[in-house]
């Protein structure tokens, strides 16, 4: 069930699809394209030629979204650092099919989405590194024990509560709410349409709290933060 | 606009239109229960934003391009072929028949050169503007006249 498929096998009609970047316009806004737009669209012409210094510049700049967003998906660094770079791999070898009019951004996110679901039903586990952190934490800061203990209750709650949502809802939220994108670009990224996305969005922060009240009571005390349970 | 009401927007507070959330304000003021289900709401929110935030190791960017290159798979020699005839069969735009591959122009090309070429490389018709011509011809000589500037040979059937 990944979202809307992006792209294919290289083609001839992709070649058609190359818009010069001096008189490219994005078709969503109609509006005409900045310095930084037209400079990135030459970047990806480069690299759709073959250039490899200028499909460099393009990972540079999108790494951190693309891993952040597959960490807030899987929970575990390698993980994340490992699905960002097939999310790369993908990108390269179906740069042909990306049509410059159309944001960069999109497309990226979609592949990490639909790459990190995959990951999640092959591996069946959201991976959490309680231990690790706790473990590496005391030897390297000595810190406050019951601090660092207290703080990994809570990554642990927060993180399993997570594990809790399906792989849609899961998008939705951490596209929206972590990533903090507004709901027509989610919709875009999704291939959802809005007012679905907004449907999956409200069941995923239900969900949340609800588990987060459920197993984990005690914490949200000590957070200072009260559940009352709905009734209704 | 009633608790109950009230209690699902909260949880969509940040999506809400302006209108709407107005009408939610406006509740918010009058009811303490609802106010207090919407801090509690806001505050998980934030918990959660703050825990899973991406907070990369140190060394997690060490040698992340030179990784990238390595899982790009370089294509196997019937791929390249391909390729090379993807360029071959590239099209080009004409303004006449619009866009047509690359052989196909180049094999039209060549055919119109050809018939251009033909009637002159072909022709056993003798060149124009000559000095003078040898005409050889078989059969009984009649007589020969010249007039100074041209010899006129008369000849018979054999």
């Amino acid at each position: 069930m990944n979202f809307a498929k992006s792209g294919g096998k290289k083609s001839l009609k992709a070649k058609d699809k190359r818009v010069d970047p001096k008189n490219a316009q994005t078709k969503s806004q109609g509006s005409t394209l900045s310095k930084e737009d037209e400079s990135l669209i030459e970047v990806i012409e480069r690299a759709k030629e073959g250039d490899q210094p200028a499909f460099q510049k393009i990972v540079e700049k999108y790494r951190t979204q693309v891993a952040s967003i597959a960490y807030k998906m899987v929970g575990d660094y390698e993980d994340a650092k490992d699905i960002s770079q097939i999310v790369f791999v993908k990108t390269y070898q179906n740069l042909d099919d990306f049509d410059t009019t159309k944001k960069l951004s999109t497309w990226l996110y979609r592949i990490t989405i639909n790459a990190s679901i995959d990951f999640i039903r092959k591996h069946k586990k959201h991976r959490h590194e309680l231990l690790d952190n706790i473990f590496g934490e005391l030897r390297e800061k000595k810190a406050d024990v019951e601090k660092i203990y207290q703080r990994s209750l809570i990554n642990w709650a927060i993180k399993s509560s997570m594990g809790a949502l399906n792989p849609r809802q899961k998008a939705v939220f951490v596209l929206r709410d972590l990533e903090g994108l507004d709901i027509k670009e989610v919709a875009q990224i999704t291939g959802m349409p809005q007012a679905t996305v907004r449907w999956y969005l409200h069941r995923a922060r239900s969900k949340l709290r609800g588990e987060l009240a459920k197993h984990h009571p005690q914490l949200l005390k000590k957070m200072g933060i009260k559940h009352e349970v709905q009734k209704g | 606009m009633k608790c109950r009401k009230v209690r699902k927007a909260i949880v969509n507070y940040a999506d809400l239109d302006e209108p709407r959330r107005e009408r939610v304000n406006e509740h918010l003021k009058s009811c303490p229960d609802c106010l207090s289900e919407f801090h509690l709401h806001q505050k998980s929110l934030n918990l959660v934003k703050q825990v899973i935030n991406f907070d990369q190791p140190e060394d997690f960017w060490q040698d992340y391009q030179v990784d990238v290159r390595r899982k790009i798979p370089s294509l196997p020699l019937w791929q390249k072929f391909l390729g090379k005839t993807e360029d071959f069969a590239s099209l080009i735009k004409t303004p006449l028949f619009g866009s047509i591959p690359a052989y196909v122009f180049s094999a039209v090309l060549l055919l119109f050169l050809a018939a251009g070429l033909y009637p002159t490389l072909s022709s056993s018709k003798p060149a124009k503007d000559l000095d003078s011509n040898l005409v050889v011809y078989e059969g009984e000589l009649l007589s020969a006249i010249d007039d100074g500037g041209v010899t006129i040979y008369t000849v018979g059937t054999r």
